[in-house]
């Protein structure tokens, strides 16, 4: 047991208690300083993670962890079904289907924890100044805004902490109707709304999938809910695969990867600083944290985890050529953060032959990816809110450009975190991602289809080229050349204000020094830490793959060069056919490779012409015989409605008449 | 000797013609008065059935009538005056919204059964070297 | 139901009546038809007042009613019927001022005095006030008309044929004596068992199942004779009894000898009946007691309390005390309702 376990439940508690809070007394009470709940309870829950990540730590040093039991506690029983008294043996376990509120610590929780805390609060003071115009006028739905992100907090903290699938399933649903609040944020804009539904109703295909992999797993393993019981391969006799692939499935709706990645682009219809947190540094990695969590369970389905390991090199590859020739700054973040995403899952997918380190390596690295990647692209997105603020909402790189000299600081900030994400030495992408490649390599070795993986590790340092050069095409579009304001400026730009470039500048930091700071050269390496995590087998001794070292910093530089060439130059005529020019491939990638098309006219088509006979049936048959029913009293009434002609004698008379009637009978019986 | 039945049949018909009254007048105020007419023919009841009893119960009664009917007096007259200050009329015939929604108002329909004994208005002359009054139609002409 | 026929002078008179009001009701075409209902108005009246002349004996009492009811009646008819509505104050002042002679007949002059006072005195002038307030100055179509007369007058004068008749079927002679010929058989009955020396007549009745014998016999003796039981017992287990012992024929002679003393005792003092029950409370007689048993006086009614003023007041702030306080606030708040009633809408109409 940690010390840490006492207060654990209070880091979730106080954000979702906050903005609980917002919502009752924001709108009246608090108004333009409803981001102080967010922002208190953020940065309360922040100390507290890294007091319980420091528990962490020291247990580490101490070989304290060595029980796996001890790290859940349960706070107290949630909800209990069924009937004990059921008869048989699998129908009395299932009846007594049993979840608790329980939380799990552990190296990973923790490190997510500290990550998704940190971010929170430096994201909420940002968007204090975001969420202002340029006179200091708050949104309307200020309230709303930091409520939801409160919530959104919460969830995302109950998420990673939760010890039983059922937990973990409510922190998902919660992040996921917060993402949709926040998307759909500036709901008055059609666009806004369409974005938040087709998010959500995305998302919750891959919901379904996940629902039903803890079901097949709940039942697989013998009607166990908490991860001790679902995480022991001696629990499962059969169905592990089914449900680790349903289980993907959930992930990939989440995180945005491969058939149902469309949701991602619309989602930055959101305020930035909510496409900074939710859609690049925390959701979106729900994805790859779960299957963090139940690596030992893919890791014993190799099969799966080559669908994993395929889905995510493609999608990785497909997001990279999207965002090549895409003008919309916040979109090519977005891609950026699909193609990131697919490298974890790249990552995940290596983790094969549980009986070997190789789970635990891919774990670290996707963890370690998840991490770096957070920051960068946390700043990256920052840094397009700071420009998008200034420019008054235009991001459009075709009018704009030559911004380095009015917004210095978000220069520096967008440089930090290109430089990162581009994974140039020895900024923090460059760790993380050769780690990324140097498992793929790994796992090539130990594989049966040794070559399946050598293609994936082509692919993923062609991935690191592109990345290279599309983060530094935007780069250079924006910041450097002749400057080109929009008109909705008038001329006049100002650097966005302290609340929003202090938190770049702290972003800058870690963006730069974190990939070293955890990377396998210090005391604080993110494999020894995470190699910690109960129920894997341990690498003892680091080897650096040098020749993947080699291979992904060439591809980075030679992006850089190549985006330089095209577009940082000053050579105009290059940049000018390069955006002017127009032929089949980029087509296809300006279009997003017409998945949105695609999926139109296969799927929602076809549903469409059902609910049209639906509709026939339901308005025509179904109502013409309701109807049909209601008319034969229509038709008696009709008879009496005259009747009621309003005139009070009328009525006197008819009472008399009855009267009169009555006494007639009356009269005849005597 | 008189007996109860010659009373209570004076007392219906009392009620019976306030009954005629109250649904046959269109004017609030007489109908107001059939109302209490009926209520006359009631409180004869009550007081024959007391007389008939040898005891008082119906003769308190009759004043707890008394008490209500002037109660009614009073509620009923300040409403025909407000009534009369709508519309300003006593017709009982023009209120009738209550009705159904696509009725046409009742416009009184009379059977004019038994009506033989219509006799025309005599024709009178105008007083002589006096101009007769115009038709009204004459002037448009 | 006892067959009358249809052509009585009583329809007869109630067939004018209808016509006399249809005819004076105030038509849309009004020609001399007032004057036609005004004759077969009198027509009736007068059948009317033969009908009573014939059926009761003449006395003072009988005149003044047949004063006062052709007054109240008249009036309430010339009410209903006149075309200007301070007219019909007037009559129906008239009909109030007959109540109160009807009234006064009928031993209740408190609430003549009241009635008049409420009604005559100030309902009537509050009419006419109200009249003058909304001054109609010409002749209202509503008064020249009215709805439906010749069914509201129908509908008027069939409901009170109707009540007639249930009237008179209640109150018939024939109703009255069959009672009094019920009590009479029985005792004729019983004294005629008395009488019988032989027995096997009364078996026979037994075994028979005259009902009525074994029942009067049963209740003669309070249900729990001895040897009703044992006969009824007998009769049902062999089908028939036989009377064999001395004791029991003893005891039916003397169950059937207290039945018809009783009888006898009835037939001879039921004229004379005058229980001694005093008059209770301030009501007078206790409304729960049979019709025959209350306290008469010389001319054979019932004896009504004789200061009726002073038993009134005393029956009504004892016995009814919270219906006359309630009746007070009654008053109290229609005193503030029509206040209201009537202020509102001066504000309304001028906004």
């Amino acid at each position: 047991m940690y010390d840490a376990m006492a207060y654990l439940w209070m880091i979730p508690a106080f954000p979702i208690v906050a903005g609980f809070i917002t919502f009752i007394i924001g709108p009246k009470v608090l108004r333009s300083q409803a981001h102080l709940p967010c922002i208190i309870a953020g940065f309360i829950s922040f100390i507290l993670s890294l007091m319980v990540l420091n528990d962490v730590v020291k247990a580490i040093q101490t070989s304290d962890i060595a029980n796996p039991s001890s790290v859940a506690v349960s706070y107290f029983e949630w909800f209990r079904t069924g009937d004990p008294n059921l008869v048989g043996e699998n129908f009395k376990k299932a009846g007594a289907l049993k979840a608790e509120f329980s939380l799990r610590l552990d190296p990973l929780s923790s490190a997510m924890i500290v990550m998704v805390t940190f971010l929170g609060t430096l994201i909420a003071v940002f968007s204090t100044g975001y969420m202002r115009d340029h006179h200091g006028h708050i949104d309307p739905g200020y309230p709303r805004f930091f409520a939801s992100v409160s919530l959104f907090l919460g969830s995302m903290l109950i998420l990673v902490l939760a010890d039983n699938v059922l937990l973990l399933y409510a922190g998902w649903e919660g992040v996921g109707l917060c993402s949709y609040l926040l998307i759909g944020f500036w709901f008055e804009k059609p666009s806004a709304c369409k974005a938040a539904r087709k998010a959500f109703l995305v998302t919750r295909l891959g919901d379904v999938a996940l629902f039903l992999g803890f079901a097949s797993l709940w039942v697989s393993s013998g009607y166990r809910l908490d991860f001790d019981g679902l995480l022991k391969l001696d629990n499962y006799d059969s169905g592990v695969g089914l449900a680790c692939f349903l289980m993907f499935l959930g992930a990939c709706g989440k995180s945005a990867q491969f058939p149902l990645h469309v949701w991602l682009p619309d989602a930055m219809e959101g305020p930035s600083p909510v496409s900074a947190l939710i859609h690049a540094a925390t959701m979106v990695t729900a994805g790859v944290y779960l299957l963090a969590r139940f690596m030992p369970l893919f890791a014993s389905v190799p099969e799966v985890q080559m669908v994993v390991i395929a889905v995510g090199t493609f999608t990785s590859l497909l997001a990279a050529l999207i965002a090549l020739t895409q003008t919309d700054l916040k979109r090519i973040l977005a891609y950026s953060t699909m193609s990131q995403l697919g490298y974890m899952f790249m990552a995940l997918g290596a983790g094969i032959d549980p009986k070997s380190a190789l789970p635990m390596l891919a774990v670290s690295a996707a963890i370690f990816h998840l991490l770096t990647h957070a920051f960068f692209k946390a700043l990256l997105f920052l840094s397009a809110g700071s420009v998008m603020h200034s420019m008054h909402d235009v991001i459009d790189l075709r009018r704009i450009g030559g911004l380095r000299k009015v917004l210095p600081l978000t220069h520096i900030g967008f440089l930090c975190g290109a430089l990162a994400l581009a994974g140039l030495p020895p900024f923090a992408g460059f760790w993380s991602k050769d780690e990324i490649l140097s498992v793929i390599h790994e796992t090539s070795k130990a594989s049966n289809y040794p070559w399946f993986y050598i293609l994936m590790w082509a692919i993923g340092i062609f991935v690191a080229f592109l990345t290279a050069f599309y983060t530094f095409r935007a780069y250079f579009l924006t910041f450097w050349g002749v400057l080109k304001l929009p008109e909705e400026c008038h001329g006049e730009v100002h650097e966005s204000p302290k609340s929003m470039t202090l938190p770049l500048m702290l972003l800058s930091l870690f963006a730069l020094g974190i990939g070293f700071g955890l990377s396998n050269f210090t005391p604080f390496s993110i494999e020894t830490f995470l190699g910690k995590i109960p129920g894997y087998v341990i690498q003892d001794h680091h080897s650096h793959d040098w020749l993947t070292v080699g291979f992904a910093t060439f591809a980075g530089l030679a992006g850089l060069i190549l985006a330089f060439v095209f577009y940082g130059s000053g050579n105009v005529t290059i940049s000018e056919q390069a955006i002017g020019k127009s032929n089949f491939a980029i087509e296809l990638s300006k279009n997003k490779f017409f998945f949105d098309e695609i999926y139109n006219k296969l799927l929602i088509a076809p549903l469409n012409l059902g609910f049209y006979c639906a509709r026939i049936f339901d308005q025509y048959i179904l109502d013409g015989i309701v109807d049909l029913i209601a008319h034969i009293p229509k038709i008696f009434a009709q008879l009496f409605r005259p009747i009621q002609n309003g005139l009070v004698q009328f009525y006197a008379l008819a009472m008399i008449l009855a009267v009169t009637v009555f006494l007639i009978a009356l009269a005849r019986s005597m | 000797m008189l007996d109860l039945k010659i009373y209570l049949i004076l007392g219906a018909i009392l009620f019976c013609i306030g009954l005629i009254g109250f649904v046959s007048r269109r004017n609030m105020i007489t109908m107001f008065l059939s109302a209490e007419l009926m209520l006359q023919g009631v409180a004869i009841n009550f007081l024959a059935f007391s007389r008939f009893r040898g005891n008082l119960q119906g003769q308190s009664f009759v004043l707890f009538i008394l008490s209500v009917a002037a109660c009614e007096a009073a509620i009923a007259l300040a409403l025909i005056v407000i009534l009369y200050r709508a519309k300003n009329s006593l017709d009982v015939s023009k209120w009738q919204d209550l009705r159904e929604e696509d009725l046409e108002p009742n416009e009184d329909p009379e059977i004019l059964l038994l009506d033989t004994f219509q006799i025309e208005p005599m024709p009178t002359l105008p007083v002589a070297g006096h101009r007769p009054a115009k038709e009204e139609d004459a002037s448009h002409v | 139901m006892n067959e009358q026929p249809w052509i009585t002078l009583t329809n007869l008179s109630l067939l004018l009546g209808w016509l006399a009001v249809y005819f004076c009701l105030p038509k849309r075409i009004s020609g001399s038809s007032r004057l036609v209902g005004y004759g077969v108005g009198s027509v009736a009246l007068i059948i009317t007042a033969i009908q009573i002349f014939f059926t009761y004996s003449f006395n003072p009492e009988l005149v003044l009613f047949c004063l006062f009811s052709f007054f109240a009646v008249v009036g309430a008819c010339l009410m209903i019927v006149a075309q200007n509505p301070a007219h019909g104050a007037i009559c129906f002042a008239l009909t109030i001022t007959s109540t109160g002679g009807i009234f006064l007949l009928l031993a209740a002059p408190f609430v003549m005095a009241a009635n008049i006072i409420v009604y005559a005195g100030a309902i009537i002038v509050t009419f006419l006030f109200l009249l003058m307030l909304v001054k109609q100055h010409n002749a209202d179509l509503a008064d020249s008309e009215s709805r439906e007369p010749f069914l509201a007058s129908f509908t008027g004068f069939i409901l009170l044929g109707c009540m007639i008749s249930v009237l008179n079927a209640s109150f018939s002679s024939q109703s009255q004596l069959g009672a009094r010929n019920e009590i009479e058989r029985i005792v004729d009955d019983t004294n005629k068992a008395l009488s019988l020396t032989d027995l096997s007549e009364l078996k026979a009745k037994v075994i028979n199942g005259d009902n009525n014998v074994v029942t009067r016999l049963k209740i003669a003796l309070g249900g729990s004779g001895t040897w009703v039981e044992r006969i009824e017992v007998d009769v049902q287990k062999n089908g028939t009894y036989m009377i064999n012992k001395s004791d029991d024929i003893a005891e039916i002679k003397s169950a059937l000898a207290s039945l018809a003393s009783i009888g006898n005792d009835y037939l001879k003092y039921r004229s004379l009946l005058r229980p001694s029950i005093a008059m209770p409370g301030n009501s007078g007689a206790d409304p729960s007691l049979p019709l025959d048993k209350i306290r008469k006086d010389q001319s054979g009614r019932p004896a009504m309390p004789a200061d009726n003023t002073t038993f009134l007041g005393k029956l009504l702030f004892s016995d009814q005390l919270i219906a006359v306080e309630l009746a007070g606030l009654l008053l109290l708040v229609a005193t503030i309702g029509a206040i209201v009633i009537v202020r509102q809408l001066p504000t309304k109409v001028s906004s």
